[in-house]
């Protein structure tokens, strides 16, 4: 255990830092309104230590080029662009089918070092090094990678790209900002904690005053009147004389103590490798989607259908539950006898 | 019956809506509620032992699996890229790989900022907390003393925050 907690509190520092490299945001202004838009954007990794300094970045003009102009072929860009290019801009290219390294050491060699450049890409779920042979591609320009469908959603905003400025920053830290759905959320527990354990005590009141009316009516033994005996350690198991009225007890030995851990596990590797069957069939799609999308064109089949279905299910779930209760009763039975 | 199968078949046909976790957050808390309130776990034993097994479980699932390389997701990333791998726990409950379809078994609300303070980034912009979350510790509420119940409603809500 303690073992667990030092490996978990050594692991910690390097998740975080690891998810906080990932993305930056792109800031966008144009001259015709004052609102600046953010876009989720990678930042390449530099080789050779360089690194990108985000505060002092600034505004800057953003060039984009023809999706024909490939930057991997460094004759294309020489004659697809004016040259030496302002300061200040950005150069706007789209992917084609070579190393992002090469695509910006291509750009660097013609440039020079003052451009930027942003690269369009329909790829998602990475993270860009530009680590690929460092000792002939030592690239230093500012490398931003841009996902193509955000690209055509900020064009589609900014339909003249002339008029707009970009920079970088880094996101807004939302764990300084007050956040209401916390607070919602924090509510929302207190309203099943409370609701739950009133439930529950109204249930024992109930439970005790069926209790003490069938005490004073009938005159029993003491045995009778238990509610609950304890068959073995860390196990209770409601008697043979508990009431239909009597809320659940579940018998947790460290058996089954075992099995929840094992079916929470299962349960959750089948949701991870057969996201889509999983899916499928606890929504119960091949019938309830039919039925709901047609808008019920025929209930009585639909129904029939789905009505059969979970009859099915529940009747294996129940014949599973019997088949348990019995094995765990004799199990009960065989250790208290033993 | 009825109300609740009319929810049920609303939060299915609008799932995919921006107002649907109001739905969802009102069929989690029932279940929760419902759960809560019929089942006992016996005593305090069982129930540390549960949570320490979950509290585990919770670890491995979260924090140890995006290092494991049979949970890893094949990309198609070239030498001058590496890929982010979230964990088990993250992608099974943003429903990655199934076009946003998750399994609801979670509370949901959406975080309640302006979209210009809002990180673009985020690939899910609401706050979540698994029905897990709550059941488990709400049962140490319901089966301790009074000091020990401070002391979890103190813990809760920093952790919480």
């Amino acid at each position: 255990m303690t073992t667990m907690i030092i490996v978990f509190l050594l692991l910690l520092p390097l998740m975080v830092q690891s998810y906080t490299q990932s993305a930056i945001n792109l800031l966008v202004r144009s001259s015709t309104t004052s609102n600046i838009q953010r876009y989720c954007i990678e930042l390449a990794k530099l080789p050779n230590g360089h690194v990108v300094n985000i505060t002092t970045f600034g505004w800057h003009v953003p060039y984009l080029a023809s999706p024909s102009v490939n930057a991997c072929n460094i004759s294309d860009l020489n004659n697809s662009f004016p040259n030496p290019f302002r300061s200040n801009t950005i150069l706007i290219l789209y992917e084609h089918e070579c190393k992002m390294t090469e695509h910006a050491w291509n750009v660097e060699e013609q440039f020079g070092s003052e451009i930027s450049l942003m690269i369009i890409t329909n790829r998602t779920n990475t993270q860009y090094e530009l680590t690929y042979n460092i000792t002939t591609m030592p690239v230093s320009i500012p490398v931003l990678i841009f996902w193509q469908n955000d690209f055509i959603k900020m064009t589609t905003k900014y339909s003249n790209l002339n008029s707009v400025e970009l920079s970088i920053a880094d996101p807004p830290d939302l764990s300084k900002k007050f956040r209401p759905a916390i607070l919602l959320m924090f509510l929302l527990v207190c309203i099943v904690l409370l609701c739950g354990n009133f439930w529950a005590a109204d249930e024992f009141k109930n439970k005790i005053k069926i209790e003490d009316t069938n005490t004073n009516n009938q005159s029993t033994n003491f045995n009778s009147s238990s509610s609950e005996i304890i068959t073995k350690q860390n196990s209770i198991v409601p008697s043979e004389m508990s009431h239909e009225t009597e809320p659940a007890i579940i018998p947790m030995t460290y058996c089954i103590i075992i099995l929840i851990i094992c079916f929470a596990v299962g349960w959750l590797l089948l949701l991870y490798y057969f996201p889509t069957v999983m899916i499928y069939i606890l929504q119960g799609k091949s019938n309830l989607h039919r039925c709901l999308s047609k808008y019920i064109v025929n209930l009585s089949d639909c129904f029939s259908d789905v009505l059969y279905w979970c009859i099915y299910i529940f009747n294996i779930l129940f014949r599973s539950f019997k088949l348990f209760c019995t094995y765990y009763s004799s199990l009960s039975n065989t250790i208290s006898s033993i | 019956m009825a109300v609740s199968l009319t929810l049920v078949i609303i939060w299915y046909v609008y799932r995919q809506s921006d107002w649907a976790w109001i739905l969802q957050d009102i069929l989690g808390a029932s279940l929760c509620i419902t759960v809560i309130s019929i089942y006992r776990l016996g005593n305090m034993r069982v129930i540390t032992v549960i949570l320490v097994a979950f509290f585990l479980y919770d670890i491995f699932f979260v924090f140890i699996t995006p290092y494991i390389p049979i949970f890893q997701q094949s990309s198609s990333s070239s030498n001058s890229s590496t890929s982010k791998n979230p964990s088990v726990m993250e992608q099974v409950a943003l429903g990655i790989g199934t076009n946003g379809e998750v399994v609801p078994l979670l509370f949901s609300l959406p975080l309640l900022i302006p979209e210009s303070e809002m990180d673009p980034c985020l690939s899910e912009r609401k706050s979540m907390l698994g029905f897990g979350d709550v059941i488990l510790p709400v049962r140490i509420f319901s089966e301790s003393s009074i000091l020990f119940l401070i002391v979890f409603l103190l813990g809760y809500s920093i952790n919480i925050l």
